[in-house]
C-alpha cells in the first residue's frame, strides 16, 4: 500500500503514509505489551513496569467512572495491576493487552460494586463540597476560580460534570460498564463485548437503556442545559 | 414492507417517536458504530425525518455531555503510583528490595488494603479527617489567642486549603503509608490552596469547618463502627 501511494503520489498519499505509520506504531506498541507480559510469565517481574506505566492511565480512569471514588479506584488500579501480573502467563496473545486489562478492571470493580452493593461516598461534602457523589470534591483544588473571563464557564462546566457523575453513579452496574467502555475509553461494541463476556446485542440494549436513564436523569437534575 | 411502513418512510410523522430500532441506530451512529456508508444514509434519513432528527439531538447532547472537563478533579495519575505498584510486583515476585526508593520499603497502599480489607480506605478517610479536624480546631485556637487565621471560606476549593493547618511532620499517619495518597492529596492541595487562603475570610467560615469536619469525622467513625461489627 505504501509503495502505491508513492507511486501514486496524489493527494492522499501522504495522509495514507500517515496512518499506515500510526498503525505500524500501535502494532509495535501490542507486540512490546506482548513481549513484556510473556517475559512477566517466564519469571521477569520487572517488565511488568512497561506494563503499568502505558496502562495506568485508562486503569485509573476505568476504575474512577466504575467505583465513583478516587481514592477506592487508586486502590483498585492497583488490584487490577497485581492481578494482571499474577495472571500474566493466562493472557492469550490473540487478544489486545488493553482490552485484557479492561476485562480484568471492570470484572473487579463489579465484584468489589457487588460486595458492596451500593457504591459508597463518605461525606466529604462537609469538607466544602456540594455532596458529590461522584467524589469530585474529595480530590485536590484544581483550577480556582479566579478572575479570568472564563472562570464563570469552568465552574458551570465543573457542575454539570459532577450531576453527570451523580447519574452515573446511579445507573445499574451493568449499564454503567457499557458506558464507560464505549463512550468513555471509545472501544467498539465488539471489543466492549469481548471485555464484558457478553453478546453485541447485549452491550447495545444496555448502552440504548443507560443513555435513556442518564437523559432522563440530566433532565431532572436540570442539567441538560 | 406494508403500504403504510412505506407511507410512514415518504412522509414520517413530525409528533412521532421513533421507536426502538431507530433510537438504537442513533447510538450507533453516536459510538461510531457505523460505516461510512450507512452513516451517509443514517444522516440522510435524519434530514427527511424531524421526529427522529430530535431524539437524535436530544441524545447527542447528552452523549456529549458525557465528558470530563479538563480541569475534572481527580482524573490523572497520582504521583508515585507505578511505583507503588511495581513495589508490590517485587514484593510478590519475591524480591528481595521489595520496597523500591520511591516507597521507602514501606507497605504499598494495595497490600495494606488487601490486607485489612474493604475498611482501608474508610480508616484512611477517617484518620484524614481526624487530622483535619485537629488543625482546624488547633487553628481556632490560635485565632481566639490573636494569630492570624486564615482558614478559607467553606466553599468547593476550600477542600484543599483546610489542611494547611491539618497536617504536621510529626503526625503519626504520616509514617502510615496507606494514607500516603490522601496525604498527596491533602499537599497538592497545599500548595493550591495556600495562593488562596490568605484572601479568604475567616473567622465565622473556620468555625463552620471545624464544626463540618467534626460532623464528618463521628460520620466516619460510625461507619467504621457499624463495618467492624458485621
Amino acid at each position: 500500500m505504501t509503495e502505491r501511494a508513492e507511486a501514486a503520489g496524489g493527494p492522499d498519499a501522504g495522509e495514507a503514509l500517515d496512518r499506515e505509520a500510526v498503525d505500524r506504531a500501535a502494532l509495535d506498541r501490542e507486540a512490546e505489551e506482548r513481549d513484556a507480559l510473556a517475559r512477566v510469565a517466564a519469571g521477569d517481574a520487572e517488565a511488568f513496569a512497561l506494563v503499568v506505566e502505558r496502562h495506568q492511565e485508562r486503569l485509573l480512569r476505568v476504575c474512577r467512572r466504575m467505583l465513583g471514588d478516587p481514592e477506592a479506584a487508586r486502590d483498585a488500579a492497583q488490584e487490577v495491576f497485581l492481578k494482571a501480573f499474577r495472571n500474566a502467563g493466562r493472557y492469550k496473545p490473540r487478544g489486545k493487552v488493553y482490552t485484557w486489562l479492561y476485562r480484568i478492571a471492570v470484572n473487579h470493580c463489579l465484584n468489589r460494586l457487588r460486595r458492596r452493593r451500593v457504591v459508597r461516598f463518605l461525606p466529604w461534602s462537609g469538607l466544602g463540597g456540594s455532596g458529590d457523589p461522584g467524589g469530585a470534591d474529595d480530590a485536590p483544588a484544581f483550577d480556582p476560580p479566579g478572575d479570568e473571563p472564563d472562570a464563570d464557564r469552568r465552574l458551570a462546566a465543573r457542575q454539570r460534570w459532577r450531576r453527570v457523575q451523580r447519574a452515573l453513579a446511579e445507573l445499574p452496574d451493568t449499564q454503567r460498564a457499557v458506558v464507560v467502555l464505549v463512550r468513555f475509553e471509545g472501544l467498539s461494541y465488539k471489543e466492549t463485548a469481548e471485555v464484558l463476556g457478553v453478546s453485541l446485542g447485549a452491550v447495545e440494549s444496555r448502552l440504548f437503556r443507560a443513555m435513556r436513564n442518564l437523559e432522563s436523569a440530566l433532565v431532572e437534575e436540570g442539567a441538560d442545559r | 414492507m406494508t403500504a403504510n411502513s412505506e407511507d410512514r418512510e415518504r412522509h414520517p410523522d413530525p409528533e412521532a417517536k421513533p421507536d426502538a430500532a431507530s433510537e438504537r441506530a442513533v447510538l450507533r451512529w453516536l459510538a461510531g458504530e457505523m460505516g461510512a456508508g450507512e452513516a451517509r444514509a443514517f444522516e440522510e434519513r435524519l434530514a427527511g425525518d424531524p421526529a427522529l432528527a430530535r431524539a437524535a439531538e436530544a441524545r447527542r447532547r447528552t452523549w456529549r455531555r458525557l465528558e470530563a472537563p479538563a480541569s475534572a478533579p481527580g482524573e490523572g495519575v497520582p504521583p508515585g503510583f507505578s511505583g507503588r505498584v511495581m513495589a508490590q510486583v517485587r514484593r510478590e515476585a519475591g524480591g528481595a528490595e521489595a520496597g523500591s526508593a520511591e516507597t521507602g520499603g514501606a507497605e504499598t497502599w494495595g497490600q495494606h488494603a488487601a490486607a485489612r480489607g474493604p475498611l482501608s480506605a474508610a480508616w484512611s478517610r477517617a484518620a484524614g479527617a481526624a487530622a483535619l479536624a485537629g488543625g482546624v480546631a488547633l487553628g481556632l485556637v490560635l485565632g481566639m489567642g490573636g494569630a492570624q487565621v486564615t482558614a478559607p471560606a467553606l466553599d468547593e476549593t476550600s477542600v484543599a486549603a483546610a489542611p494547611a493547618v491539618a497536617v504536621s511532620s510529626s503526625d503519626p499517619a504520616l509514617s502510615d503509608p496507606t494514607l500516603s495518597y490522601a496525604y498527596d492529596d491533602l499537599y497538592t492541595g497545599l500548595a493550591d490552596g495556600s495562593a488562596r487562603a490568605g484572601g479568604g475570610d475567616s473567622g465565622s467560615s473556620a468555625g463552620e469547618t471545624g464544626g463540618t469536619l467534626a460532623a464528618d469525622y463521628a460520620a466516619v467513625l460510625g461507619e467504621l463502627s457499624a463495618g467492624e461489627g458485621t
